[in-house]
């Protein structure tokens, strides 16, 4: 799969915007590879996120992956430093989960697979 | 988590739309007449403006359309590609520039080209279907080299030739643009493609081919066409509201869609499911056919394309608040400018300058305004640039003025 370790840096972009616009001070970010897939790990401090918010973000990061959109508008994620929708992180995910604790802040774990032979 | 309608119920609902089409065509002229007119436009030269109902008729002209929508939606279907915001404006683009361009014939060696090109990535083709169906912008290309020779088998070899490269360039090219404007211009593929037509023409210059255009352009069958149209997008409502309601979506919701700003990737479909995506189709479609009629400007092929264009969009970014500054614009643009609001080119410009209604969403309607009026500017300036062979002229032009206006508006935001 063509620019699939830029793609994973985009995806990070956009977790990264989200995190600065929620007043994040401290950021962890894990990755972890295997045969056939990405797993990103990400946890911040970030702050003041609705309930609302959350219960959007995980409908967004839920939907089915969309092969056609991802190559179509990859290079738009993290591009903007307004947005936070993160539409895109969920058309370009397989699998992700995401849970907020106002006291402790986001934790986000996607999971994206690829073509070994491309990667 | 929002219920979600199933792509099998997605995908009636569009095939009867297309179907209706059809059905039109044949309720409004004679199978006899219908077939030397389809003739008529297969082998037409396509460069902008070629209104498909005066060189073709009425029922020719929506058949074309109609047949084009759903080859659009039954390649979506074969492919596997889901029913969203972005194919459903996709399908609403062919089938409404099936009224002034786009044909069974000329379309076809883009999307081979398309195919081509994922072959040579080693790629399912379904992850190239957006810019194999938007990329049909350029397929007048492929009509003007076979008419050049009379639409020999040489110039249908050589027009395909050309249109199966313009296909394999496309993606790449697509997908990179799209970062000069930001998301900003929703028409991204008419940007692309005013870029390769503006090379590719520069070329045929060097070799004394040159394109001229020219503007077919009917007015005489306004009145069948607001009557279906009216129905056509009431319909739309109507089912959109039914399935809300079946679903447990509160109506009140549309209120959340309409305060999305619309830059891409703001897939209604996704973000706020497919019976409200429905309802502003709907509310889009019925409000500019009112606002051409105000302004006594006809419904023809060309306008109606504008019309069904913005029918897609509003299943992928326009609604009537972000949309309605940049009109606005557009309208002050031709006051100051002395255009008559009867002007062909226009009119065009007034539906599609909502190409740019993410300026106005994102930077609030003083921008979308300033964007509407500098669109009516530039538009005017850029068929020379691609010989009237880029179909989506408005495309290129939100381009740039969407990657003129985006850094500018976005140095004076203050930051958060």
């Amino acid at each position: 799969m063509k620019h699939e370790k830029m793609k994973l840096v985009k995806l990070l972009d956009e977790i990264l915007c989200f995190s600065f616009i929620h007043d994040a001070t401290e950021m962890n970010i894990n990755i972890k590879m295997d045969d056939e897939k990405y797993i990103i790990q990400f946890k911040d401090n970030s702050k003041g996120v609705s309930k609302e918010r959350i219960e959007n973000i995980k409908e967004m990061i839920n939907v089915e992956k969309q092969p056609e959109m991802e190559e179509y508008y990859w290079e738009l994620v993290g591009q903007q430093d307004y947005n936070d929708e993160f539409t895109l992180v969920g058309l370009m995910s397989d699998k992700a989960s995401i849970h907020y604790d106002p006291e402790k802040g986001l934790s986000l774990t996607l999971y994206r697979n690829f073509k070994k032979n491309n990667k | 988590m929002k219920k979600r309608l199933s792509e099998k119920i997605k995908f009636k609902i569009i095939a009867f739309y297309l179907i209706i089409l059809i059905a039109f065509a044949l309720f409004t002229t004679p199978l006899n007449e219908i077939l030397p007119g389809y003739k008529k436009i297969l082998f037409s030269t396509d460069i902008l403006i070629s209104d498909y109902i005066k060189i073709g008729g009425l029922g020719s002209a929506f058949i074309n359309s109609g047949l084009l929508g759903l080859i659009a939606l039954l390649f979506i279907k074969i492919n596997k590609t889901k029913l969203n915001g972005l194919s459903i404006a996709a399908i609403f683009t062919i089938s409404g520039f099936s009224l002034f361009g786009k044909n069974t014939i000329n379309v076809i060696p883009i999307i081979i080209g398309v195919w081509f090109y994922s072959i040579y990535q080693k790629e399912n083709f379904n992850k190239f279907i957006i810019p194999a169906l938007f990329g049909t912008a350029l397929a007048p290309m492929v009509s003007q080299i076979a008419s050049i020779f009379n639409f020999s088998i040489t110039g249908i070899i050589f027009g395909t030739l050309l249109g199966i490269i313009i296909g394999f360039i496309i993606p790449p090219i697509a997908s990179h643009v799209i970062v000069a404007h930001e998301g900003f211009n929703l028409y991204n593929i008419g940007f692309t493609a005013g870029i390769i037509g503006t090379i590719l023409i520069s070329v045929f210059r060097a070799f004394n081919f040159d394109f001229q255009g020219h503007l077919i352009w009917s007015t005489n069958f306004t009145k069948p066409i607001f009557i279906f149209l009216c129905l056509y997008f009431t319909s739309m409502i109507i089912i959109g509201y039914i399935l809300a309601n079946q679903n447990n979506q509160s109506i009140k919701n549309l209120k959340k869609l309409w305060k999305r700003p619309g830059r891409a990737v703001t897939d209604f479909v996704i973000s706020d499911g497919f019976p409200l995506t429905l309802i502003n189709m709907g509310i889009m479609g019925l409000a500019y056919t009112l606002l051409i009629i105000l302004i006594k400007a006809p419904l023809n092929g060309p306008v109606v394309g504008g019309i069904f264009t913005i029918v897609g969009f509003s299943a992928f970014g326009k609604h009537p608040f972000n949309t309605g500054p940049v009109v606005i614009g557009v309208l002050l643009g031709a006051l100051t400018k002395g255009w008559t609001l009867q002007n062909p080119s226009f009119i065009l410009a007034l539906l599609f300058s909502t190409t740019l209604a993410p300026i106005a969403g994102f930077f609030g309607s003083i921008s979308g305004i300033i964007a509407g009026f500098l669109h009516l500017t530039v538009v005017g300036n850029l068929v020379y640039l691609h010989g009237g062979l880029n179909l989506y002229n408005n495309g290129f032009s939100g381009g740039l003025v969407a990657t003129f206006l985006y850094p500018l508006l976005d140095g004076l935001k203050k930051e958060r």
